[in-house]
This record gives C-alpha cells, structure tokens and sequence, in this order.
C-alpha cells in the first residue's frame, strides 16, 4: 500500500545526506535511527561515567575532528535539524534514565541565538523531553571557547540564574555540549545548588582526550 | 519549494527552524531560507584598464578559438574549449577577459582546486599589469569587489546573489566540482554566461555549448602516448627502480604517481638511498615546498598520489604510474597525468609508463582517446 511512497520506502541519514536502506538490520525494524551505519562509527563513543565536583559526570563522546565539524555545522552554519544525531544512540536510554529530571542547560549568548533562531544545548535536550530549564544566561556576551584555558574561570561573573525556584526539590540534569576546563560546569553546578535541588546530575556530550588527563578523569596511559 | 542557492527541491533535504525551512543540502555555505527572496545586487563598475600582455604569439588555432569566445559571449551563448594538456587553455581566455571588462562586466576564473587558483592568480596578474585581481579561497579574500576574481569553486557561492557576467572555469572535470549537484548549481547561479575549459570532458557533460577542440600543443608536436607494461605485483618495487634508473639517464625528472597516500611514503622510503626522492599526498604538510624543490631541480623523483595529476607544469618530467589499473586512475586521471609529459619546447617528447599487473578499461581507453587527438586535424 505504501510501497509507492517515497518517503515512507527512504530516509536519509541525518548528517551526509545519503539514504538509509531501512532493512539493514534487524535492529532497525525495532527503533528508529536517523544516522547511517557509517557516520555513526565516525563518533568515538567513550561514555565515561565518573565523579566531577561531587557530582555523578557522564560523558559521551570523545571529543574528535569528526565531533568538531559536527558540532560547528550544528552551532556555527545554524543546521539545527542535526539536533536529532548527537543523541540518537542514546535516545531511548536516556529517556528512561532521566524520565523524572528537569534538565537545565548551559547558557550560551543570546545574541547569537537570536542569529541561529535556536538555542543550540536546549534543543539537544528536547530531544530527551520537554521538562527543559533555561533559566540560566550570559550576563554579557561572552564565549567560553574564545578564551585560552587559564583565563576559563572568568566565566564565574558572566552566568547569572533567573527563576531558580523551580529548581528546588527537583532532580536536576546538567547538560553542555563540550567540556573543557570545567570552569562553566562548576559555575552553573554553584548556582543551581543555591536552590536547594534533590540532586544533580551531569550530561556532557563530548571532551578532548587532554583535558580529561587534565581533571583527573583517566590516567595518561589509558588511550581512549 | 526550491533551495534559491543550489536549486534542491527534494523533501529531504529540508530541515525546519520554528516551521521556516531551509536547505540543508548547502548548508555548508550558510544557510538559506527557502521562503525569502534574494534581491540581486548589481554594482557598477568603473572603467578599468585591462591591457595584458603575452610572452607569446597565439597559434592560428588559439586565435580562431579565442575570437570564437567573443562572438559566443555577444551572442549570449555559453562555450566549452575541449584542450589537450599543456595547450595554453588559460591565455586564450585573455582576450575575452578584456573585452567583458572594457564592457563594465564582471569577470570570475574559477578552478576547483585551491592551489591551481594561487598560481593562477600571479600568472593572470604578471600578464594583466593594472587590473585589481581578487583571489579567493577558503580561509582567504582579497579585492572581492575587484572586476576580475580568481577564485576556488566552492567560493562561488557568494556570489550567487549578484552572478558574474562571464565565468571561465578552468579543468572543469576535476574534483571536488565534478560531479557535485550543489556545486553545480552554485556555478550555474552565479553565472550569466560561462565558458568551461578542460582536456578530458565526456559527452554526457555536453549540453547546448558550443565546443571547440583544441588537439595540438603549442609547439605542435604529438601529445606522448603511453606504453603499458603488465608485471606481476612481487616485481613491482623492482622495475620501479629499473624505470627510473632507465628514465633519469636521458632525463632530468621522473614523477611517480601511486594510487594511496600510504603507498607514496613506502616507495619514497624504497627509494630514498638511492636518489633524492619525497613522496608527498594531500596529507604531507610539505607539499608545496617538495613540488618547488621537484621543479627546480632539487629532487630527482617526486612521488604522489592523483593530487598532483593536474594543473603542474614542470620542465623535462618524465611519468611512471604504479598500479595504474587502480579504481582511481579513471581516462581522465590518466589523460590528465600524461599530460604532464612534454609541456615545455625543447622537451616536447617523453615517456609514460603504466605499471600494474591487469589491463583495465582506463588505460586502453586513456591511449586511444591520445591517439585520435593525435590524429585529429583540426
């Protein structure tokens, strides 16, 4: 009956725009993946689980040019239909895990938002659920990434929460896209324990292998 | 809905921002949203001096050629110069570079490689002494407003909103333009008029332009044809070594072209007691400065993969290719490659061998397209 359809016969993986034959595997009769077979292997999965700041940290992705191209189309040529890939393998975990937390995202720049049309983390984080806090802003506009890693702790000033009291009592998921030296991550965690949560926890999508030697997640030897 | 810069109208390729959508087949050169117009700006000109001069006379057939680019532009009709390698494709463009200039027109050279556009861009400039030339490719731009831009083909696309009068691309059968829809139509929407120039366009690439041949080199001598020699794989290395050896007693050069980045390192190594040899890929970081040792005489076997198969002019080379069977050696990488051989007079002959241990379609189809060129008398 729907043979004829096009669209319903081919999708087309999300990131190189080429078709997806649907009946690859048997896996993808049962879920739904929007990346073909071959850009998902581009990722450099790490899922690292582990303790930053007292809190319970997971990583997922070892942060790899493949990553950075990824995310630059994403937040620097406004692709926002990519929102979709960076958690499609995790979707349904993730969905089940965090099915009772409000998420809160990093802050990025508005005035950059108001260019892309889109908040880049939030949108990321709907495609977890929509109990989704952007409570937390930029003073003033201010990139993170401009700055050489000494000078990361300045973001302490920058980042301001409005409306904290819907976080109290709740359970909390942090989410940013790429961690470096965790100085926004500690400002954000600061501000939102001021609000009495439950609990916390904390999502981040990708970190360079350096960086993690650097914050004493894993040991130099260790190659991931 | 159609895309206003690459022409996509498949459903795929659009992607939504609250219910706008926009095209994500050419994301990659900013994004456009497909229910906004785009105004085409013109600015105008003014009158520049665009006097060139040649260190050469033109041959009656380049002459014919470039008077027939004249007509065609006023006659608005779009042109393809088919040319043999090393027969002067670029400087038969400069008389209608002149003259759509002299018009106020606006004038791009394009060429999909990155490299090829900064040479270009000195050669054009040392013949046309008082035009304001921009170049542009990625990560650089100067005088983007200038009259005559030279620039890589992705960078086409801003100019989509206000479209040259002419554009003339050069080797417009090479990678990464060949073959590419949104490449394509970026070229299409950022030209009034065109004039394509290549050695190795097939028929299908063939629409309503009008085409001229060029088969001679400017000297006039026949293009070299290549000799195939079919070894089994283990004696590779070593008649490799029996070439080059054979090749350098009456030569100066050999380039070596090999299918894969990692093979030009390990025959570099093979060989590097014996000569003064680099092997150099898209990857080596050295590239430029080896190709410039190669040409002036520093090393006497270069080894490379196809990034060097295009576009090089260098004195008294002579060619090996290894594993020239490989998928990548296609008729036009080959005719392409053994276009290098015999550019310059005083060396207008030259060897070019293939090694591998099949025939495949490429290589007889390579030798005998050259041999009916060299046959050909127009």
């Amino acid at each position: 009956m729907y043979q004829n359809h096009s669209i319903s016969q081919q999708d087309v993986c999300l990131i190189c725009l080429s078709s997806i034959s649907k009946s690859s595997s048997f896996h993808q009769l049962f879920s739904h993946h929007c990346i073909c077979s071959s850009c998902l292997s581009l990722f450099k999965r790490i899922d690292i689980k582990t303790c930053f700041e007292g809190y319970p940290l997971r990583i997922l992705y070892g942060y790899n040019d493949f990553f950075r191209t990824l995310l630059f189309r994403y937040k620097g040529q406004y692709d926002y239909a990519l929102k979709d890939a960076f958690l499609d393998m995790y979707k349904r975990e993730l969905q089940i895990r965090y099915k009772d937390y409000l998420i809160v995202v990093a802050p990025s720049a508005s005035k950059a938002n108001d260019v892309r049309g889109f908040a880049p983390n939030q949108a990321i984080a709907m495609t977890i659920h929509s109990h989704v806090f952007n409570g937390l802003y930029k003073k003033v506009d201010y990139k993170q990434s401009d700055q050489s890693y000494t000078q990361r702790a300045g973001i302490r000033d920058v980042i301001g929460l409005r409306g904290g009291s819907f976080l109290e009592n709740r359970k909390i998921l942090l989410l940013d896209d790429v961690m470096t030296s965790g100085e926004t991550i500690k400002t954000c965690l600061r501000l939102i324990e001021k609000e009495n949560p439950q609990k916390i926890e904390i999502l981040i999508l990708a970190m360079k292998e350096k960086y993690l030697v650097n914050l004493g997640i894993i040991k130099q030897a260790r190659s991931i | 809905m159609k895309c206003p810069v690459c022409g996509n109208e498949d459903a795929h390729y659009i992607g939504y921002i609250n219910k706008r959508p926009y095209c994500r087949k050419c994301i990659a050169f900013g994004r456009t949203y497909l229910d906004e117009s785009y105004p085409i700006h013109t600015t105008p000109l003014i009158m520049t001096d665009a006097s060139y001069h040649l260190s050469f006379t033109l041959s009656p057939r380049q002459q014919f050629i470039s008077e027939q680019l004249i007509t065609n532009y006023e006659n608005a009709t779009n042109s393809i110069v088919l040319a043999v390698c090393g027969s002067g494709k670029t400087e038969i463009s400069y008389a209608i570079i002149k003259h759509v200039i002299e018009n106020r027109g606006r004038v791009c050279f394009t060429i999909p490689r990155r490299q090829l556009c900064i040479e270009l861009h000195e050669r054009i400039q040392k013949d046309f002494p008082h035009l304001t030339i921009g170049l542009l490719y990625g990560g650089y731009q100067e005088n983007n407003d200038a009259p005559l831009i030279i620039c890589t083909t992705h960078q086409l696309y801003r100019f989509v909103s206000s479209p040259f009068d002419l554009v003339i691309m050069d080797e417009a059968d090479a990678f990464p333009f060949y073959g590419d829809d949104v490449l394509n139509s970026i070229f299409y929407h950022a030209s009034q008029r065109y004039i394509k120039l290549s050695a190795t366009l097939l028929e299908e690439d063939i629409h309503d332009e009008c085409v001229m041949i060029m088969n001679r080199r400017y000297h006039g001598h026949d293009l070299p044809v290549p000799h195939i020699y079919i070894i089994p794989q283990f004696l590779w290395a070593a008649s490799l070594k029996y070439w080059i050896k054979k090749l350098l007693e009456t030569h100066k050069r050999v380039l070596v072209y090999v299918p894969r980045v990692s093979d030009a390192q390990y025959y570099a190594d093979l060989l590097k007691d014996t000569y003064r040899v680099k092997g150099v890929s898209s990857e080596s970081p050295y590239l430029n400065e080896y190709t410039k040792d190669f040409k002036e005489g520093l090393l006497d076997v270069l080894i490379t993969t196809t990034i060097l198969e295009r576009g090089i002019t260098i004195e008294d080379v002579q060619v090996i290719v290894l594993e020239a069977g490989d998928r990548i050696f296609d008729e036009r990488t080959l005719i392409q490659i053994a276009g290098r051989v015999g550019r310059k007079i005083g060396y207008e002959d030259g060897r070019i061998v293939l090694i591998d241990d099949h025939y495949s379609k490429a290589m007889k189809g390579c030798i005998k397209t050259i041999q009916s060129l060299n046959r050909m008398s127009v």
